[in-house]
């Protein structure tokens, strides 16, 4: 078999003419299955420093210090689209970035950073009255894969008559819990460190779940209620508790209490 | 749905090392290449497909997480929580040689959610360590002079002053 001979010979992998998978798909020439320079592919290299850079700045930094090759993906506009601004405050403040680190930024911003798209358009929608053009920036940290965007866009779309469904769709993409309980928490840090001129309204006439059979339907306000009384539930309980939950529709009509409440005065 | 699955057609993958498995078409519709082939040829697929890229042991392990996936989206229930034991199980298991060989397999394969888990668990394997580590674990050699290793880290430290002020 012409195949066995690859296995012989694995420092070079080599590519029959005829009868094969995936034409388009094959490694370059150079690629090698020991641990030789250029094991991976450029591409693959972009997207591994992609979830490095969302990760860690400094972890990107390392990766950038390796080698020349290592540092040309890494300068891929992907990687700094996705860049974390965990290090970076909220609501960024001019005077205290360096210069080298307003180039950083600079050159996210130019990029697309999704981190930075979902802050200002946090910014913009709830405190400085650009609604229009912070919904739009939410909106494309959401349809980018930016976790926090994603709920706060599937929430606001779900408080509008309109679009309710597509906001529905949205949240549903989100849905493993572990991820909606992070973003929510995330996203109510973000909600308090803000001046809040624009508030989320709720429409506690309709809820999204108006099935006759589904046995938990309207019952999530008095649920909500009650939860909000026992305030020793912890958020595992509650988690457990969500999971024997099955109708979608419920779930997202709790998630919707439970985000507007992060928007109510606290004491 | 079992009335279908019972009789669900079974297709046959053949390795570099000439090993055949036999998968069902449900789960070759996740790897994207064998399925690309699939919609190409004109009559059924019998005969089983070659993949002269892959391995019988990434393919092997490709097709258990495969597998434990389908099975786990069937039980929305549990989805959830099995599906984050065994992908941290999965990730645990494997070497960094054999980390980097899936990586491969699965992008020639083109398994797209397989590939962004893989990715990220480099980028969870990376975190917090050295610059000597990733240059350990991606097999690659320092080709910086002095001096521009040097200027690299002067243009990167208010990142690493950033950690240590916090």
């Amino acid at each position: 078999m012409a195949d066995l001979g690859v296995i012989n010979n694995k420092k070079q992998m080599k590519k029959k003419k005829k009868q094969q998978v995936g034409q388009d798909h094959v490694f370059p020439s150079s690629c090698s299955f020991s641990s030789g320079i250029k094991f991976l592919p450029n591409e693959l290299l972009v997207e591994i420093f992609g979830k490095v850079a969302s990760q860690s700045i400094v972890d990107l930094c390392k990766v950038k210090l390796s080698c020349k090759e290592f540092l040309k993906a890494a300068e891929n506009d992907h990687v700094y689209q996705r860049a974390s601004m965990e290090n970076f405050s909220l609501v960024p403040l001019p005077w205290f970035t360096e210069q080298k680190e307003c180039w950083f930024l600079k050159r996210c911003r130019e990029s697309g950073n999704l981190e930075i798209a979902y802050r200002e358009g946090m910014v913009e929608y709830f405190s400085s009255g650009d609604v229009d053009r912070g919904l739009e920036k939410l909106k494309k940290a959401a349809m980018n894969g930016h976790d926090e965007g994603k709920y706060v866009y599937s929430m606001i779309l779900m408080c509008s008559d309109k679009e309710r469904k597509q906001g529905l769709e949205l949240f549903l993409t989100l849905n493993a819990s572990t991820c909606i309980r992070r973003c929510r928490k995330r996203v109510k840090y973000f909600v308090r460190s803000l001046w809040l001129n624009n508030i989320p309204m709720l429409n506690h006439h309709s809820f999204l779940c108006s099935s006759n059979t589904c046995q938990t339907s309207g019952k999530m306000m008095l649920n909500y209620n009650l939860n909000l009384s026992t305030k020793w539930w912890s958020s595992s309980d509650q988690d457990q508790w969500l999971r024997t939950i099955s109708c979608h529709y419920c779930l997202a009509d709790y998630e919707l209490l439970l985000f507007s409440h992060i928007f109510q005065p606290h004491y | 749905m079992s009335g279908i699955s019972d009789t669900e057609r079974m297709i046959t993958l053949k390795t570099v090392e000439g090993t055949l498995f036999d998968v069902k078409s449900s789960i070759a519709k996740d790897i994207k290449t064998v399925q690309a082939f699939i919609d190409d040829s004109d009559d059924d697929v019998t005969s089983p497909i070659p993949l002269p890229n892959v391995f019988t042991r990434e393919l092997s392990r490709i097709l258990d997480y495969l597998n434990n996936h389908h099975r786990f989206r069937s039980d929305i229930e549990k989805a959830d929580e099995e599906m984050a034991r065994y992908d941290a199980e999965f990730a645990k298991s494997m070497s960094h040689e054999e980390l980097k060989a899936l990586i491969l397999a699965a992008n020639y394969l083109n398994v797209k959610d397989l590939l962004e888990f893989l990715n990220q668990t480099v980028a969870d394997v990376i975190q917090n360590k050295s610059v000597e580590f990733v240059r350990n674990f991606f097999g690659i050699e320092n080709d910086y002079t002095p001096e521009e290793e040097e200027k690299l880290r002067n243009e990167n430290e208010w990142a690493f002053n950033g950690v240590e002020q916090d």
